[in-house]
């Protein structure tokens, strides 16, 4: 029997409504158009790296959004293992993939940032190279799952690299800490800021901006994931 | 300036195609769907 996307979404209380996916839509777009004004315009221009450091803004709160979609992954994982249910698999893969976008977004940022500042696109810098692996991490958890036809199978074991591969986000987080790199170092720690108000403002609008476009792309993947697994019952009956 | 123009031409880029993706993937799948 055919599903309405009404009747999908019923199945699962996780899977946002249509209503809620343009609510998400128009705060994504708002939100973007203040943030490119705010950066491009408003913010002053950094002493040290003059235009480039504009980048800043929509390059760090991407790498953020990434972070918080592979967690979502992990959590999501531990909640395959526990409970089995699928819905917890179909959440995990929608949030990697949408992840994986952010993440390739930081990889094409970071280096249009690091050929005027540092004369090259690439080091092998411990931040960047653990960045690269984390891209490689998820995108090797999508290919995975092209592989393993039976469901639950390709949950449990796309679980369990969705878990180990998190190990990767504190790598990164850590890295500029933990070894003596080219990358820039924490520019906001607990008591300790090192940039004016409005640069940090900036970041704060480019941080809720970035959320809003991941909880919207993460509906719409979501959406599509809950159809494809109506359409493959479908197909099965 | 350059590479701010880019960036910022760029990454908008990646993000609506993706979402224009994921939108005609949905119609895809409901097309599938109705035509069983």
């Amino acid at each position: 029997m055919s599903q309405t996307i009404e009747q999908v979404e019923m199945q699962d209380p996780g899977v946002q409504g249509w209503r809620t996916q343009k609510l998400w839509g128009v705060l994504t777009l708002v939100s973007m158009a203040v943030l490119m004004y705010m950066a491009l315009v408003w913010a002053p221009e950094d002493s040290v790296q003059g235009a480039p450091q504009r980048i800043f803004y929509i390059h760090v709160p991407s790498a953020w959004i990434a972070f918080l979609a592979f967690f979502v992954v992990f959590v999501c994982s531990i909640a395959v293992l526990v409970t089995g249910d699928r819905k917890w698999d179909d959440r995990a893969v929608s949030s990697a993939e949408v992840g994986v976008v952010f993440t390739t977004a930081v990889l094409i940022s970071g280096p249009l940032w690091a050929k005027p500042i540092w004369g090259v696109y690439w080091s092998w810098d411990p931040r960047l190279t653990s960045s690269f692996i984390l891209w490689l991490i998820y995108l090797s958890y999508l290919a995975l799952r092209s592989y393993v036809p039976d469901p639950a199978r390709r949950a449990r074991f796309s679980a369990v690299l969705g878990i180990v591969g998190f190990v990767d986000v504190p790598i990164i987080y850590f890295s500029v800490r933990w070894w003596r790199a080219l990358h820039p170092g924490y520019v906001i720690q607990p008591g300790k800021v090192d940039m004016p108000g409005s640069m940090v403002l900036t970041l704060m609008v480019g941080l809720l901006a970035f959320t809003f476009l991941y909880l919207f792309l993460l509906g719409l993947r979501l959406q599509n994931q809950r159809l494809q697994n109506a359409n493959e019952r479908k197909g099965l009956e | 300036m350059n590479f701010l123009i880019i960036t910022y031409i760029a990454l908008p880029v990646i993000y609506i195609s993706y979402a224009v993706y994921l939108l005609n993937r949905r119609k895809q799948l409901q097309r599938e769907q109705r035509e069983g």
